[in-house]
């Protein structure tokens, strides 16, 4: 043990060394840093000089700190390693820096955010330390605090991202689900149409039913073209314009029309689909019934962007208009027309008719 | 050409019955489950099975397109409205005609497939209304239809 008066003395040593009128000593004592000096020359280095602050961080009163090692101040969860770390750095005469929980005198736990230096004499031997405390426990707490924050936040972040993956999970076996059905249902309304048409005796009849059909028709080869892509709110038009051409020209029972695509890749909004089906249809199929029967036709069929429309021609290469189907079909095209905003336009040239169907485009952002 | 029918909507396989026979083939019946259309094919052997994914005891089709592909002679033709089903050999399948076709892409579809069982091979385009497997457009030495926007 080291001789506390031993230590006193060496206080008063330094004091009258840095007196009232030093600014040096001045300082020491009064900045708000804690701050003690040891002695290295005795054992065990006891603490020499405390000033107010130290006094003011430890709780401990002046005569109870001078004379003792700094170690008075660790306590039951101080971590052994970094003090362990401060002694060697000391034993060596190396400064060192440290973060280590120390105890106040009533036991209430600080984070001590300290500094050692070694004071050398003229000799070049080390006299004396000098260490400097900082209690960052409200710097530590706020620091633990945040990151508690942010690992509830990002806890709360991944519970919510799983929430949604398991609700568009949800929505997209829905999805197919509806799809599946709907897809079920027209191939059946199609087979209902057919297995009671096939039991029609009178030709007019079985025609209007036949008809009836092919726009049930038209709409399964919407829904078969629909979903076909990832991006579900947009239909294929040229896709489409293929099949039903395909379907229609295979139901007329003729082998010399000769079908010519010429389509952009255009696309409209899913919801436009059936409607725009529904007039394709009909305009082929008037095409088709107008076609002179003794000699082979060729269809023309584009579809294009024009700047905000989508324009879709139907040519022949003989003259056609609207067909005598009790004017059901005409107003068809009429009612859906309007209902897509679209414009038809027919014009006779060189012995051929074309139509052309003009559909404005909505803005993608705005259809959906 | 005997073909045996697979489709639990049996308003549906009644008119694919009638497209059946319409294209001179011979019906072996309809089975509307899983089970049944196993029994068929292995005690009836037809040449042709149209084949329906979902049926009765489930989306069983797959799995009895290879039970029946592997057996000797047995060509399958998928007809399904969810074609994302199908695993990407058709499960040893021809092909697959996608749901609701019309009355004439079935038509068409099954004039594809009779023709090219008895030549070998493909003696026309496949039509649109028919999505022929990778490895029979091989076999059958299917043509391209080459469309711009395709």
């Amino acid at each position: 043990m080291s001789d506390r008066s031993a230590s006193l003395r060496e206080g008063e040593r330094l004091a009258d060394m840095r007196g009232a009128s030093d600014p040096y000593g001045a300082a020491i004592r009064a900045t708000r840093m804690p701050i003690v000096i040891t002695d290295a020359s005795q054992d065990d280095h006891p603490i020499v000089f405390a000033n107010e602050a130290f006094v003011g961080l430890s709780g401990y009163r002046r005569d109870e700190i001078i004379g003792r090692n700094c170690r008075f101040l660790q306590g039951p969860e101080t971590d052994r390693s970094e003090v362990a770390r401060i002694a060697q750095a000391v034993s060596e005469g190396r400064h060192v820096s440290a973060e280590i929980l120390n105890y106040r005198k009533d036991g209430t736990p600080f984070w001590n955010a300290l500094f050692v230096s070694p004071v050398h004499g003229e000799d070049g031997r080390v006299t004396h330390f000098f260490g400097s405390q900082l209690d960052v426990t409200a710097r530590n707490e706020a620091a633990a605090s945040l990151a508690a924050a942010k690992a509830e936040a990002e806890a709360k972040v991944a519970q919510r991202t799983e929430d949604l993956q398991r609700a568009l999970d949800q929505k997209t076996v829905l999805l197919h689900e509806v799809d599946h059905r709907v897809k079920n249902n027209l191939q059946l309304i199609s087979s209902l149409i057919l297995l009671q048409s096939r039991r029609i005796k009178d030709a007019e009849i079985r025609d209007t039913m036949k008809s009836m059909l092919n726009r049930v028709s038209a709409l399964a080869t919407v829904h078969r073209n629909l979903f076909q892509t990832d991006d579900v709110s947009r239909f294929d038009v040229p896709a489409f314009m293929r099949d039903i051409a395909a379907d229609l020209v295979d139901a007329s029972g003729r082998e010399d029309v000769r079908v010519d695509h010429d389509h952009a890749m255009v696309s409209i909004p899913a919801s436009q689909a059936s409607a725009l089906a529904l007039i394709v249809n009909e305009l082929l199929t008037d095409a088709l019934a107008a076609a002179p029967q003794d000699r082979p036709v060729r269809l023309d069929l584009t579809a294009r962007r024009a700047v905000d429309d989508l324009e879709i021609q139907i040519a022949l290469d003989s003259e056609f208009g609207g067909r005598a189907d009790g004017g059901f079909g005409a107003s068809l095209i009429d009612l859906l027309t309007r209902q897509l905003s679209a414009g038809i336009d027919r014009s006779n040239e060189d012995g051929g008719s074309r139509v052309r169907l003009t559909l404005p485009v909505a803005d993608r952002a705005k259809t959906s | 050409m005997r073909v045996l029918i697979v489709e639990d909507e049996v308003l549906v396989a009644a008119e694919i019955e009638f497209l059946v026979e319409e294209a001179g083939m011979e019906t072996l019946g309809v089975a509307i489950s899983g089970e049944e259309a196993l029994k068929s094919v292995e005690s009836l052997r037809p040449d042709l099975v149209l084949l329906d994914v979902h049926l009765s005891d489930g989306p069983t089709g797959v799995e009895i397109a290879r039970k029946a592909a592997a057996m000797h002679g047995v060509a399958v033709l998928f007809m399904t409205a969810n074609r994302r089903r199908l695993p990407d050999d058709f499960a040893g399948a021809v092909g697959s005609v996608a749901k609701p076709y019309t009355e004439w892409g079935m038509r068409a579809a099954l004039r594809f497939v009779a023709e090219s069982l008895v030549a070998g091979e493909a003696t026309r385009p496949a039509p649109s209304s028919l999505e022929v497997s990778p490895a029979w457009r091989r076999k059958w030495r299917v043509p391209e239809m080459g469309h711009a926007t395709h």
